[in-house]
């Protein structure tokens, strides 16, 4: 979870009334926009002002008081993005404007960009230039954590780096890269070992999962941060890729740190020879995945891989060519429902790594749906929850699939027998307004299975409106919790309410509530802050 | 670097190196210990790291048999590559051949440089996110800047290139966004006008103080002669040594108004071929009242015989205009001959433009002009011939010394081709000192031999001039080989001709 939520910029809108002339019904909508630590005004930021409800696309920067002003708006509801350079970009939403309405005092607050900035040598004290450095940031993908780039920068001649990022909790990693000149993996003697200098991981830990993190506040400046690049012994790969059709350019193979840090990898280029076989080089010990990344017709394969202190070899990767995948839909008894249409029932890849995958899908004569083009890896299916029906279970040449995850690592398993169901239940609620008032931003109300399975039972949200009321509609039958939480600022967030161990963690912050069949429950919930579940995640860590 | 590598050499060193030689501080000749030595031995296979000695001394005593580059890091140095002058990725190769040593090599390394400093908007604030440019001059049809590095300012307005060799350098800030203008250190709206930045070995310039030039923008303003008014037009202003264009529509009257920097442009008409290019100066005041007039051209027509066959198709004829030797290049179009259309009038050298032909002859309206020159000055003339032949001339030779510590370039130039440039070809001297070169015409040539010679700096006849004590003349006839043995014009001198010829 990222600790920006920790740090919530802060929105606070007090409206004005005032009467203005009733035949043009336009809006003034004022305010200023400050730094959310230093509470100093931020003048020459940007505020970009758009609406779905009507064209309006309306630019203003603030003046040298921090103060902004819109003029003449038509009634509507806006979004206003507020952008200025050194902090993180900020979108408010809703900013609502009735007809003739002035709207006047509203206080935007923006968090300062944090900067780190230190110098990454060599083992003997001698700086590496043209490393790449990395602020890394947990992430959640349906449950699964993973460490993606957040910013990067390059060492200078000196050693030196600068980096710029949004306030959060980070992971620094440094790695070299090879210069014009100088080659970063090299032996001392021809039949010697091979070495190469390894990427290490603030403060000076060899892995990620040894490595500590920095939380940076906004506006922190962060210096001295030293990274000190290890040589270690590197180690060939070697195998060959079964069977292999290269059309029309040759794969790639990748290896990926099963820590699932995104930015450790070996270096591109690792190509597979026409009769499949490759050999990539300067491997430093490790968990790795041995990946076959995916170009367009081609086959895409995983599998696992150890490296500890000499080359491995005989390695054979399955490859799979791009798949089809048939789907037959029916609903579970005598059921006389209308199936679902097609475009309901989303595919996902559940660990995408660099290409991710939608499959398009097709309705056959018989109503047999074909999802096509799919690879090597986890899926799983979801239907929209905009009907009176779930999917009950899915199985697979007869195997019924846990939590619904269908693994193809190893290619198709055959077609795919859905069985859904009807008799879905509601869920109302409302919200307690804290007091002193929350300043944290929009909330919405999220629900999840009580058992934080992953798989296609995903974590909903839903709106709150002005009186703090919320509604879930067409829910399967089941044990839920219910929460009240800030709106994610990051797209993935929303993948740890999928991890069974952190909805253990804070269960006894939501509502409990089973949803009977064809019935409705009734909750009441308060706030969840961010920094509860900043702590939770922190427990379940690792 | 690494302690545990340095006991790795110190243990295995023996008697005999295959490959060994010292690395020395290129100022003061003092020996540089501890410096990584890299056996690069090709694309694809493993270098062998050592490290120097106290006395600066390397030895590599088992090399597998195989060509091997040498490279050297050091911090506080430039990376080097032996044999290559700083930045170049080709230096002298080595070749490892069963148990015969190579020649010991001496390697002097340059400390590295830096030029830094803050950049400021008009108003006296840092700037952030702004665009600099590390710029030199270079030889581009005259002296002209070429970019050789770009940096972006901090959060703090700071800015800094790194790695810098000794030279002269100019910086130049490009505002990204907001008001303000492409600014020169220290505040010339151009090239010509920069500051050089003069830099010698392990300068530490950190101090650079710029603030961007206000938008204060030269007007042009002017209109089309009747003749050239088209429907839809516009004017585009390229800055000579700049990078962003500034243009403007023109209606049907044929009117323009522009405005832009402070500065040299070349001016161009899109929608308007008749137009001639143009170069304008707004350095130092605006310019209205501009009449553009068509330009004179000729749509030229030429047939051409190969060794008195008609000329294959994939054979291309080149038309160059002798003062600027700007060119245009023609090829054969389904045995109709070589089309050239609109060539501006003036004076013209015609040429073959494939390696393996030349032009033999011109037939101008009947009559052999044996200068192949092709007056256009003021009319076309009604037909031209071009008989060319594939009875080239060839050169080998070898330098008089080949001991020398940067890779040494044999330069060509040929004496017809320009008046305002010194243009022909380059090959590299090889490791042993040969070099050849195929496929020339018959004609006068000049040849030098130049130690670390940087191509982009060539081109200058102040700087053919200055080297040509060194150089040797020769006049090549139909299908000649000839043996030529060059003395080598050392780096020292190369940068002395440089100096005299005004770079």
């Amino acid at each position: 979870m990222p600790s920006r939520c920790l740090f919530l910029l802060w929105l606070l809108v007090t409206g004005v009334l005032r009467a203005q002339d009733p035949s043009k019904q336009l809006c003034v909508f004022e305010g200023t926009v400050r730094d959310s630590v230093t509470r100093q005004p931020i003048p020459k930021a940007t505020l970009h002002l758009t609406s779905d409800d009507n064209h309006v696309d309306s630019e203003g920067v603030t003046d040298a008081a921090g103060a902004f002003r819109f003029e003449a708006v038509p009634p509507g509801r806006y979004k206003v993005a507020v952008t200025h350079r050194g902090y993180s970009d900020e979108t408010f939403a809703p900013v609502n404007l009735a007809a003739g309405q002035t709207l006047s005092n509203a206080a935007f607050a923006l968090d300062a960009e944090a900067i780190v900035s230190g110098r990454v040598q060599d083992s003997g004290g001698d700086p590496v230039s043209d490393a790449a450095v990395y602020a890394i940031a947990e992430r959640w993908q349906r449950g699964v954590r993973t460490y993606e780039p957040a910013a990067h920068a390059t060492t200078d001649d000196r050693g030196q780096f600068r980096l710029k990022v949004a306030a959060g909790t980070y992971y620094l990693s440094a790695q070299p890269l090879s210069g014009p000149v100088t080659p970063n993996r090299f032996t001392t003697d021809p039949g010697k070992p091979e070495l190469r200098i390894a990427t290490a991981y603030y403060p000076n830990a060899a892995s990620l999962e040894a490595a500590a993190p920095v939380r940076l506040t906004p506006g922190r400046q962060l210096d001295g941060v030293d990274l000190v690049l290890p040589v270690v012994p590197a180690y060939h790969v070697r195998g060959v890729v079964k069977p292999y059709a290269p059309q029309p350019q040759a794969g790639a193979l990748v290896l990926w740190n099963r820590s699932g840090d995104r930015t450790n990898h070996s270096q591109p280029g690792a190509r597979i020879a026409p009769d499949g076989s490759f050999d990539i080089p300067a491997v430093e010990p490790g968990s790795y995945w041995l990946e076959l990344l995916p170009f367009a017709g081609s086959p895409s394969g995983r599998m696992a891989l150890e490296v500890v202190d000499r080359d491995v070899t005989g390695v054979t990767l399955a490859g799979t060519m791009p798949f089809d995948l048939a789907v037959h839909l029916r609903f579970d008894g005598a059921d006389g429902q209308p199936l679902p249409p097609p475009h309901a029932l989303q595919l996902e890849m559940l660990d995408w790594r660099l290409f991710r995958t939608t499959p398009s899908a097709t309705v056959e004569s018989d109503g047999t749906i074909v999802f096509s083009g799919l690879r090597s890896g986890q899926w799983v299916l979801t239907l929209a929850p905009d009907r009176d029906a779930y999917i009950q279970s899915i199985s697979c040449g007869a195997h019924e699939l846990a939590a619904g995850i269908m693994d193809f690592t190893n290619g198709p398993c055959g077609d795919l027998e859905i069985v859904l169901a009807g008799g879905t239940g509601e869920v109302q609620g409302s919200m307690r307004w804290p007091d002193p008032p929350w300043i944290g931003g929009p909330v919405s109300a999220l629900l999840v299975a009580a058992s934080g399975q992953t798989g296609n039972t995903g974590a909903r949200r839903a709106p709150i409106d002005e009186n703090g009321q919320f509604h879930f509609r067409f829910v399967p039958p089941g044990r839920y919790l219910v929460f009240a939480v800030a709106v994610a600022s990051a797209p993935n967030d929303d993948g740890v309410w999928q991890n069974a161990d952190f909805v253990k963690e804070v269960s006894g912050r939501g509502v409990a509530a089973d949803v009977p069949s064809k019935g409705s429950v009734r909750v009441e919930v308060g706030i969840l802050p961010a920094d509860d579940i900043g702590h939770a995640i922190e427990r379940i860590h690792r | 670097m690494k302690p545990a590598l340095l006991l790795l050499c110190a243990l295995t060193a023996p008697a005999a190196c295959l490959v060994e030689g010292r690395v020395l501080d290129a100022e003061t000749g003092k020996p540089l210990p501890k410096t990584q030595v890299f056996a690069k031995p090709g694309p694809l296979k493993l270098s062998i790291l050592h490290l120097t000695d106290d006395s600066g001394a390397f030895c590599f005593e088992r090399l597998d048999a195989g060509a091997y580059q040498l490279a050297f890091h050091r911090t506080g140095y430039l990376d080097s590559l032996y044999g290559a002058r700083p930045g170049a990725d080709q230096g002298i190769v080595l070749v490892v051949d069963g148990p015969a040593a190579v020649p010991p090599v001496t390697v002097k390394m340059l400390r590295s440089a830096e030029i830094g400093g803050t950049l400021l908007e008009a108003g006296g604030e840092p700037l952030e996110g702004a665009s600099l440019q590390l710029l030199r001059k270079v030889w581009d049809g005259g002296w002209n800047s070429d970019v050789v590095g770009d940096a972006t300012t901090d959060d703090r307005g700071v800015f800094r290139f790194g790695r810098l060799a000794p030279g002269n350098y100019y910086v130049c800030a490009v505002p990204s966004q907001g008001p303000g203008m492409t600014t020169y250190y220290s505040r010339s709206f151009t090239f010509a006008r920069a500051t050089p930045i003069a830099v010698k070995p392990g300068d530490s310039i950190d101090n650079l103080a710029m603030t961007l030039n206000p938008w204060m923008p030269r007007h042009l303003s002017g209109r089309l002669a009747e003749a050239l008014r088209p429907e839809s037009a516009s004017i585009i202003l390229q800055p000579m040594g700049g990078r962003t264009h500034y243009a403007a529509e023109i209606p049907p009257d044929g009117s323009f108004s522009v405005d832009a920097p402070p500065g040299k442009y070349r001016l161009r008409f899109r929608g308007v071929p008749a137009a001639p290019p143009l170069e304008i100066d707004l350095t130092d005041g605006d310019i209205t009242g501009l009449v553009v007039e068509p330009q004179r051209a000729f749509d030229l027509a030429i047939s051409a015989t190969l060794d008195g066959q008609p000329a294959p198709g994939q054979l291309a004829l080149m038309v160059r205009e002798v003062e600027s030797g700007a060119v245009l290049t023609a090829h054969e179009h389904l045995n109709q001959g070589f089309r050239f259309p609109a060539v501006p009038a003036g004076l013209y050298r015609i040429e073959a433009g494939d390696q393996g032909a030349y032009v033999k002859n011109l037939i101008v309206d009947g009559k052999p002009r044996r200068d192949s020159l092709l007056d256009l000055r003021s009319a076309a003339p009604a037909s031209i011939e071009v008989v060319m032949s594939r009875d080239v001339a060839r050169v080998t030779g070898r330098l008089e010394n080949s001991q020398t510590s940067l890779a040494v370039t044999v330069v060509r130039v040929d004496q017809e081709k320009s008046r305002t440039e010194a243009l022909g070809g380059t090959t590299p001297a090889d490791h042993t000192g040969q070099f050849k070169m195929d496929s020339l015409a018959p004609g006068r040539y000049r040849f030098f031999a130049i130690e670390g010679l940087d191509p982009d700096l060539w081109g200058s006849p102040e700087l053919a001039a200055a080297l040509a004590a060194k150089s040797v003349a020769v006049e090549l006839r139909a299908g000649e080989s000839r043996q030529l043995t060059l003395p080598v014009i050392s780096a020292e001198e190369w940068t002395v001709g440089l100096r005299k010829s005004g770079m």
